[in-house]
């Protein structure tokens, strides 16, 4: 490794080692986080049995409870939560604890009260969404997130101090010039448009478990020094002061819930001065004198802010016990958490978060493809083995992870309601299926060098096509079918997946237009070519 | 064009001592600004709120301060040192904070 | 349906800001245009992008008010350069047509 001196070559050093060596896990952050814009959409298609339309009039809370409670005749409730439909999730989501029968959890029609039957699919919002946040690697996964985009932060900001001429070039896109300068020009321009959109999702990221990311240097000191408590100290980041309060152990007759829910979204227009709808009922110690019963809103539809509202009722005589609101610094954290979970009910702006988390998404794999494209073109004889390496890498992290998602999708539409199979049941199996296939996407490009890329890309195209043909023949729902019985979630997902297929098609047609790499690296650098100058100096 | 080799123990030494004592040397700085912030009165979790959302922009201002230079090591010394210190001062004034 | 004019409008008026802005650029102006355009009409198209920018987040706050609308107009701008310059790299006589006249 050799050094220039000076701050934008250093900078540069940075920015390509840091996008080199969490490039992966940077575009699978990301690519999760953009589907997961769509997280309830992609579920409705996967999860055919919830392809329900909105409904206005729904059940109120005690009829839900005594629809869930038919099933265990005899048994008693200790603590329930109640998920209300929403227009996006259009039934209820109840998870109750009873005394006999323990926990139960099930899917609601939000009109009929009939049961939705079993999952069959994690889909997205059990599978996309927790991978966008922790990988699905446990608690260690969400320190692998936070740190990642960390350095996705110091890349935007590297980036535009190693680019120098962020406004001549803001508009250039040359896309018939050497694939490695159309890259390039590619990562310029989606890095520098969606800026401060970008800047702004990485850190409302961390809005969410503010003071669980920055503790770990002080719950190492704790749990090497037994006195140190700082920790505490960055819990107290966390503590949004919910209601709790012990059962007394006298049993009392509960109160009905359906009027709490009313009150407490009459309290809530009023403060906030618009319509007001409850997301959420949690009934503690159900049965106990000191049964409480807490309304929250997480996402009022018509602001940005996720809010942390919750009023707490006494559940046997209706006294409210706590109503929360938040500090000013608290709701500064609530417009960041607000605006990276876009639960609001704002359709156009979902489109345009879906379009910033595509345009990042380039932006990564542009980074990929132009360290690659400039490595081969600097003659890189020396170190075929470095450039076949991080090619592989590229591939299947960019177009690998495009392809898995693909077959995911597949999947859910061809495996049998009943699948199992060594001990997985049906979700798991989607799940092994695009673990597998994204494994597999690394290998290929190994094989296949850099015909892999367009390779993949063909493999995307006829994969997003298969799984709207699937999706006709399995449930019946083609694009009109849907469109007119007002899905537009499934509709939607349906020609998005279109939509990528041509994407996809188009790329592959664009990516088989390289040169070979085995046979750029055996030829000399190409003299007749100037040296374009507007380059950035080249990567170390 | 001047250029130097640098060894690689002294280059993963090198981004070892910014990643991870950056982080360290910001929960540092979080924790002792957050013990300021309530010491003139903010309540608590208000501080720590504030400090540690800002806390993840200054680290990345450590990153780039820590790898502007890669002649020598003074830098990645200093954040650990920083880090240390920070963390030490922090560990001793939060009794107090906490016990209020 | 009015809100969707709305919308339509902010786009409309940031692919029109955007597309000046481009134009304000001699490289831009040169293959949109074939003319050498003076340095006069650069800044005139500049100073006509910058204030359609501006102008789209009328649109914006006023389907939405203020706290949706710096959002929504954030975004909308981006996407509408990101256009911009899909057109000038694949359909520059598009551009042609519409800003022939101004600059």
């Amino acid at each position: 490794m050799t050094e220039k001196p000076g701050f934008r070559p250093a900078m540069n050093w940075l920015h390509t080692w840091a996008g080199l060596t969490l490039g992966t896990l940077l575009f699978t952050i990301w690519w999760m986080g953009t589907l997961s814009v769509f997280d309830q959409e992609i579920d409705r298609w996967m999860k055919p049995e919830t392809r329900l339309a909105p409904a206005s009039q729904t059940l109120d809370a005690d009829a839900v409870i005594s629809r869930v409670m038919e099933k265990y005749p005899g048994d008693e409730l200790e603590s329930f939560l109640i998920y209300l439909p929403r227009e996006r999730k259009p039934f209820f989501e109840v998870y109750g604890e009873l005394k006999d029968s323990g926990r139960v959890n099930e899917r609601l029609h939000a009109v009929t009260g009939e049961p939705l039957g079993e999952s069959r699919s994690r889909a997205a919002s059990g599978f996309f969404y927790p991978m966008h946040y922790r990988l699905h690697m446990g608690g260690i996964g969400y320190f692998i997130v936070a740190f990642a985009t960390l350095y996705m932060m110091v890349l935007l900001v590297t980036g535009v101090v190693i680019h120098r001429k962020i406004f001549v070039d803001f508009f250039t896109f040359r896309p018939k010039k050497k694939i490695r300068r159309s890259s390039l020009d590619l990562h310029n321009v989606t890095g520098v448009m969606f800026l401060p959109f970008h800047f702004l999702i990485c850190l409302s990221g961390f809005a969410i478990f503010p003071g669980f990311y920055a503790s770990p240097p002080f719950a190492i000191a704790k749990a090497v020094s037994e006195s140190n408590e700082t920790v505490k100290l960055f819990y107290a980041a966390s503590d949004y002061a919910y209601y709790r309060r012990e059962p007394a152990g006298e049993p009392a007759k509960m109160a009905d819930i359906a009027p709490f829910v009313a009150r407490a979204e009459a309290i809530w227009t009023e403060r906030y001065d618009q319509p007001a709808k409850a997301d959420r009922i949690d009934l503690h110690h159900v049965g106990d004198k000191n049964a409480y019963v807490e309304v929250r809103r997480f996402f009022p539809s018509r602001r940005m802010e996720a809010h942390r509202d919750s009023i707490n009722f006494d559940g046997v005589n209706g006294e409210i016990l706590m109503d929360f609101e938040a500090s000013p610094v608290g709701q500064a954290r609530n417009w960041l958490e607000g605006f990276h979970q876009i639960q609001f009910d704002h359709w156009p702006l979902r489109w345009f978060y879906f379009i910033a988390g595509l345009a990042g998404c380039i932006l990564i794999a542009t980074g990929f493809l132009f360290w690659t494209a400039s490595r081969m073109k600097k003659g890189a004889v020396s170190q075929p083995v470095k450039i076949r390496f991080v090619e592989a890498m590229s591939v299947g992290s960019v177009t690998g992870m495009i392809v898995a998602t693909g077959a995911f999708l597949v999947a859910n539409r061809l495996l049998p309601a009943e699948a199992a199979w060594a001990g997985l049941a049906r979700p798991e199996l989607e799940v092994r299926i695009f673990f597998l296939v994204w494994v597999l996407s690394f290998v290929h490009p190994v094989i296949r060098s850099n015909k892999a890329w367009a390779e993949q890309s063909w493999a995307i195209a006829a994969l997003g096509v298969l799984a709207v043909i699937l999706n006709w023949v399995t449930t019946g729902d083609h694009l009109f079918a849907s469109a007119s019985r007002g899905l537009w979630s499934v509709a939607g997902m349906d020609l998005v997946l279109l939509a990528s297929a041509g994407a996809a098609a188009l790329a592959a047609m664009r990516l088989q237009q390289r040169p070979d790499s085995s046979a750029t690296m055996r030829r000399k650098p190409d003299a007749s070519k100037p040296v374009d100058a507007t380059k950035p100096s080249p990567v170390e | 064009m001047i250029g130097r080799t640098i060894s690689a123990a002294s280059m993963i030494f090198r981004v070892i001592a910014i990643a991870i004592g950056g982080y360290a040397l910001t929960a540092g700085v979080v924790a002792l600004s957050g013990i300021g912030l309530n010491a003139v009165g903010v309540p608590l979790n208000d501080a720590m709120l504030a400090t540690v959302l800002s806390g993840f922009i200054f680290y990345i201002a450590v990153v780039m301060w820590g790898f502007r230079d890669r002649r020598t090591l003074i830098r990645p010394i200093a954040v650990l040192a920083a880090a240390a210190l920070t963390m030490t001062a922090a560990s001793y004034l939060s009794p107090w904070v906490l016990a209020s | 349906m009015i809100s969707i004019l709305l919308l339509l409008a902010a786009i409309g008026l940031a692919l029109l800001g955007c597309g000046y802005l481009a134009l304000s650029q001699p490289k831009h102006s040169k293959a949109v245009l074939n003319v050498d355009a003076n340095s006069a009409s650069h800044n005139f198209a500049r100073l006509l992008g910058w204030t359609f920018i501006a102008a789209s987040i009328v649109p914006c706050v006023i389907r939405d008010g203020w706290g949706f609308a710096v959002l929504t107009w954030s975004l909308v701008v981006p996407s509408a350069a990101m256009i911009i310059s899909l057109l000038l790299a694949y359909r520059p006589e598009l551009l042609r047509s519409i800003y022939r006249s101004c600059v």
